[in-house]
């Protein structure tokens, strides 16, 4: 690995001298040894490009290095991109230095709001290997995104756009990957869905891209968000046991020993090519089909155009679909636009006009009593978010939704915020007697969302579905999982914090999921399994937990079977060959052993 | 729902008196102010029942001098676990929108636990406070979940909150009643009954009615009586709206500027008023009054003037908003001018860059 990543900096290294006289980038994201510095790919699309971020829960992380070669001596001009995620009249939380070869440059970093480029200090470089290395001072999430080195005195853009051509310039990117891999099925995002989707798929002898933009698959199940899955399993309990968890509480390190289940039940397919750590950034259309997805590794930078007869949109966020062009949904929609009332309920329930005050996301934490005291700083940054506010966990109450925040464009801004929630209710906490050897064991860095954007399909899934217990021709998920929609409760109480939500449950029998919420109306190659499937907002808040997205997985992964045997599209699965399709999918209930396809 | 002093004070009562029940009538914890020397009359309004209820609830609405106050119900109801059924006696009291407010024992029946020990006075108050936690841990729950099956030991009581029952359920429950503390919860967050007493208090709904609830300071009262506003009651009322948009609940503030009539909205000195409270709003109602401003076929200059002040206190997309505003005037004033431009060399405003971006260059700022 680091081999490669020398290779690679070389060869931005002798690219950009030929393009920008002697200046080059360094992508933090790809630093040798990344130390405490974690890798957050969560944001590209807003932001521009993965960034390294010091995660340590308000104890410096230890120390970032890569080294670098420099063809050309002399005096260079560095600035990183960074931010300042707190801003205001305190200390910036985030601070950090840069070091070249043990020695700091001048400037202390991530103390200008937004994105933007901060200039670092002036180095002489009088060798060609030198050693760079990030020094977080606080320990409360400082970001630095890149480093860029230049003789000539000129910052590169801060506007998004510009950035976006300035570094495929230095970069020197080609248009499109050059890599290109084949798949039967090409399934992007390793949720429980997503992870279903190419089981189901590969045991039927399928060649599956499994696409996934973290290290470890499961995505809100995942040990780095750790929600427990709930529902039923319908049809698909032989796979969905081997993906599922337990039912300890959010947040429990107990998500660890289900992920590693995960993953040897996932690897066991040698039809399932895994790519972790890949991140798709587009889809490439002729017509209404997608030919292609490419991604991009979240550290390495390398790209890989993955093509396929066939997708599926695992991403949550409905990625693969909105960059096809296919239909989609967000928001609320208006009471009467499906008549979804819950009388008692009202506006917190169903909006009376259409917004975008969906469900919002999670960030999950935990402390411990450790055997010795620790002290917690002060973080003045917090308090107007916090108040008085205190606890000593984070469960799923901790998330935050607002009018003016979109669940995906604002999806850092509402991770901060959730931070300063967890670190200034922490505080408050330790200024109680009693709580000095409370220490946090661990706060995800991950955005755990529950709603986003919702891809359209031939159907759209909605609380009378559930009401009248719909049956479908071509029902292939079941669920009996209360129909639970939330709302901010400071919404009815102004005095509670904005980052905390209540429940509103509709208790209901069995109730049905047709195929036909499960493919695009408008991209004709397109799946969809996960939170990003047909439905209305108040239709997601039942089947959005993770063995229902589960059972959606399995149920997308036999259509592409049926697709590929007929080299069909999605509708016609259901127009065609239904028969067929639904008795595979009762077939599963008859295999009790994983076929070991090795 | 906060718990007033004089009900903290009724609780503290019922402890002293341990399971002495003799309260005068007065009822054990009433969340309104309850007159003991009033005469209230009782009317019925109709009776709810379920296929398990072992009889249907009957209710009654209770005035004072006609005035209608809170509903009642007197009611008799199973309390069950897997084996063993017991009958509770309770009387519940709902506000005039079917909110709970308190309860009551019925003469001869205090409160027992499932082995018949009598409620404590700290039972009393736990119930009450359970009653009141419209959150409860309970609305998660059905009955199937309260109890750890695998975790029952012989020692356990029936209806006992020890051992078996998850430590979240048991920190919230009357100790040793568990099966009692779900069942009445369960109907006093009842939403066909909330939804049947906010049906009757609509139908004898009327001026007097609407006197009483837009100034009885209940956010619920303020609301309902905001959601029946005709466009006179709107133009009547404006002491009312202003009030409320300065100190009400976030859901009040989005009704009263989502209902509000184009009128009424469009006149300069009430929109300059409201745009006045900007800072007192909490965010979602900031957000929701600059997209109706968006939607605004008159913006006025007072407003953008106030709102020029606060756009530093606004978010990203708040001041995006705001900023597109701006860009639908054909001029802007010279304070409005003055204030953008003080935002912009606010070295201390982390989305300044963002006048840059968005004002339209029209503006020549």
């Amino acid at each position: 690995m680091r081999k490669i990543i020398l290779v690679l900096l070389t060869c931005f290294l002798c690219v950009s001298i030929q393009a920008q006289n002697s200046s080059f980038l360094v992508e933090a994201e790809s630093f040798d040894q990344p130390g405490g510095w974690v890798v957050d790919p969560q944001f590209v699309e807003q932001m521009g490009s993965p960034y390294l971020m010091a995660h340590g829960m308000g104890t410096p992380v230890s120390n970032a290095f890569t080294k670098i070669n420099f063809d050309q001596k002399g005096k260079y001009h560095v600035w990183v991109r960074t931010k300042n995620w707190a801003p205001g009249d305190w200390e910036a939380p985030g601070k950090f230095i840069l070091k070249i070869n043990g020695r700091p440059l001048d400037n202390t970093l991530g103390l200008n709001p937004g994105w933007g480029w901060e200039y670092a200090g002036e180095v002489n470089i009088q060798s060609n290997n030198i050693k760079l290395e990030l020094e977080d001072l606080t320990g409360f999430n400082g970001r630095c995104d890149a480093i860029y080195f230049s003789t000539v005195d000129e910052a590169p853009p801060r506007n998004l756009k510009k950035l976006a051509e300035w570094r495929r310039n230095i970069s020197n990117e080609a248009s499109h990957p050059e890599q290109i891999e084949e798949f039967d099925l090409v399934v992007v995002g390793g949720g429980i869905a997503g992870c279903a989707s190419a089981i189901a798929a590969a045991e039927q002898g399928m060649k599956v891209a499994l696409i996934h933009d973290r290290p470890v698959l499961g995505g809100n199940a995942s040990s780095e968000i750790r929600v427990h899955t709930l529902g039923i399993y319908g049809h698909f309990e032989r796979i969905l046991k081997m993906l599922d968890t337990e039912h300890y509480p959010n947040g429990s390190p107990e998500a660890y020993q289900d992920e590693k289940k995960r993953h040897q039940n996932v690897e066991k397919y040698k039809n399932i090519a895994l790519y972790t750590n890949w991140r798709a950034y587009d889809a490439i259309t002729e017509g209404n089909m997608i030919t292609a997805v490419d991604a991009r590794h979240t550290s390495e930078g390398k790209r890989i155009r993955f093509k396929a007869p066939r997708f599926v949109d695992s991403t949550g966020d409905g990625w693969i679909g909105y960059w096809a062009g296919a239909e989609f949904m967000y928001g609320r929609e208006s009471v009467d636009t499906y008549g979804e009332a819950y009388e008692e309920w009202g506006e917190l329930w169903s909006p009376e006009e259409a917004d975008n005050f969906v469900m919002g996301s999670s960030v999950l934490w935990r402390t411990y009593q450790d055997e010795k005291e620790h002290e917690f700083p002060d973080v003045p940054w917090s308090n107007e978010i916090v108040g008085q506010h205190a606890a000593t966990e984070g469960t799923w109450k901790w998330e935050l939704s607002r009018l003016d925040l979109h669940q995906i464009d604002d999806a850092e801004e509402i991770r901060d915020h959730m931070l300063k929630a967890i670190y200034g209710s922490f505080y408050n906490t330790k200024q109680k007697p009693g709580t000095e050897k409370l220490k946090f064991e661990w706060i995800s860095y991950l955005v755990g969302k529950r709603e986003s954007r919702r891809l359209e399909g031939d159907y759209i899934f909605t609380f009378n579905d559930v009401t009248e217990q719909r049956k479908f021709p071509d029902s292939v998920v079941m669920e009996t999982r209360e129909v639970d929609v939330h709302y901010q409760q400071n919404l009815l109480d102004e005095s509670k914090p904005d980052f905390l939500s209540e429940a509103i449950f509709y208790k209901t029998p069995m109730y049905y999921i047709p195929y036909r919420s499960l493919y695009s109306k408008n991209i004709e190659n397109l799946f969809m399994a996960g939170r990003n499937f047909s439905c209305s907002h108040i239709g997601l808040g039942g089947p959005r937990v993770m063995r229902t997205t589960g059972q959606m997985g399995a149920a997308v992964g036999l259509a592409a079977v049926i697709c590929e045997k007929y080299g069909i599209n999605p509708r016609e699965v259901y127009t065609d060959h239904l028969e067929e399709y639904m008795g595979l999918i009762e077939s599963q209930k008859y295999l009790d052993l994983i076929e070991d396809k090795k | 729902m906060k718990i007033s002093r004089s009900i903290l004070f009724l609780g503290i009562s019922v402890l002293t008196l341990g399971s002495t029940l003799n309260f005068n009538n007065v009822p054990l914890f009433f969340m309104l102010d309850y007159q003991p020397n009033a005469a209230y009359d009782s009317h019925p309004v109709g009776v709810y029942n379920e296929e398990d209820f072992m009889e249907p609830f009957e209710f009654n609405l209770m005035t004072e001098n006609n005035r209608p106050v809170f509903y009642s119900s007197s009611l008799r109801t199973t309390v069950c676990d897997d084996e063993v059924c017991e009958i509770m006696h309770i009387r519940l009291f709902w506000d005039l929108v079917g909110n709970y407010i308190g309860y009551d024992t019925l003469a001869g029946h205090p409160l027992t636990k499932f082995d018949h020990e009598p409620f404590t006075g700290e039972d009393y108050i736990k119930l009450h406070q359970l009653l009141s936690n419209d959150g409860s841990i309970l609305k998660f729950k059905t009955k199937d979940e309260l109890i750890d099956k695998e975790k029952i030991e012989a020692s356990d009581v029936v209806d006992g909150t020890t051992g078996a029952t998850a430590l979240e359920i048991r920190e919230e429950v009357v100790e040793g009643a568990l099966y009692s503390s779900y069942t009445i919860w369960h109907i006093a967050y009842k939403g066909n009954i909330k939804n049947m007493l906010t049906s009757h208090t609509d139908s004898i709904y009327n001026e007097e009615l609407k006197e009483y609830f837009l100034t009885s300071q209940r956010s619920d009262y303020e609301l309902f009586a905001l959601r029946k506003f005709t466009d006179g009651d709107f133009a009547e009322n404006r002491s009312f709206l202003i009030r409320s948009l300065k100190e009400g609940i976030p859901l009040l503030r989005k009704f009263i500027l989502k209902d509000m009539p184009d009128s009424i909205w469009g006149e300069e000195k009430l929109q300059g008023q409201i745009c006045e409270l900007f800072p007192m709003m909490d965010v979602n109602s900031r957000t929701f009054l600059l997209e109706k401003l968006m939607d605004s076929q008159k913006v006025h200059g007072k407003s953008l003037v106030s709102l020029s002040r606060e756009m530093t206190e606004m978010n990203k997309n708040q001041l995006i908003v705001y900023l597109k505003i701006l860009n639908n005037q054909e001029e802007l004033g010279r304070q409005t001018m003055d204030n953008v431009e003080k935002a912009l060399s606010d070295h201390r405003f982390q989305y300044a860059y963002l006048i840059d971006e968005h004002l339209d260059p029209k503006f020549g700022h």
